[in-house]
């Protein structure tokens, strides 16, 4: 746990409750440590700028879930990454991990990462999915349909 | 499946030290000088390099395609001989 202060006992709190999400979420978009470290700092940024005041802990968790996701998308939105980076279509074997199945989840489309994440990590239902995400119930099933197909085709027959 | 989905994911944790890194850092006042400074040498080398590259330009058409001498090869003295 990390304490600096008793000025910032409220936020740091917060942090420690919510730094491992952010980061994991980060993490999945940005797949390398240093851009997903500053990914989860902006979003914590957003959050004392914005100060938003929470009805409860799933209301706070949903915020950062959905902050953390918006942030990272809007950096791919640049010009500057949507010329540099690569294609998501490209298999990337990535340095930080040795999983294969992460590994498999992290080349995934961004647009099926997020629906994945939040069902088979979070325990979300596809209606709290679509609820958090302001996306019909409908598209969220497709994506993850979509994301799951992909998934098995990549790890093989495996048990649901 | 779910089980290996959900390990892997769980798998993405912050070591302490990063942790307290990143903390630190979303406390630390930024500063803002750096951005404006590096706009202005930017946008005054950008001037320089417009200035150098498009002031020397030869106006080609009105020469027929032939560079203007600016040399002067002190020619003035020269006979011409009659053959």
């Amino acid at each position: 746990m990390i304490s600096l202060g008793c000025a910032n006992s409220e936020f740091e709190s917060i942090y420690n409750r919510n730094v491992e999400m952010v980061y994991r979420i980060c993490y999945m978009y940005m797949k390398n440590k240093d851009d997903a470290e500053d990914m989860v700092q902006n979003t914590f940024i957003k959050y004392l700028k914005y100060n938003p005041t929470f009805e409860n802990l799933e209301h706070e968790k949903a915020w950062f879930i959905v902050t953390s996701t918006n942030n990272c998308k809007n950096h791919f939105k640049t010009w500057w990454h949507k010329n540099t980076y690569l294609d998501n279509e490209f298999e990337v074997s990535f340095k930080d991990t040795k999983d294969e199945t992460l590994n498999y989840v992290l080349n995934l489309p961004n647009k099926y990462k997020q629906v994945i994440y939040m069902y088979y990590y979070e325990g979300y239902s596809t209606i709290e999915i679509a609820r958090l995400l302001n996306i019909k119930e409908t598209t969220i099933r497709t994506q993850l349909l979509k994301g799951r197909q992909l998934l098995k085709e990549k790890i093989g027959s495996l048990e649901e | 499946m779910k089980e290996k989905i959900y390990n892997s994911l769980n798998s993405i944790i912050p070591s302490e030290t990063q942790k307290e890194n990143m903390f630190k850092n979303i406390l630390k006042p930024k500063k803002k000088n750096g951005g404006y400074i590096y706009k202005t040498c930017m946008m005054f080398s950008c001037f320089i390099m417009a200035f150098v590259l498009f002031s020397d330009k030869i106006d080609v058409e009105n020469n027929n395609g032939v560079m203007p001498r600016t040399v002067n090869y002190n020619c003035e003295d020269v006979e011409e001989i009659d053959e």
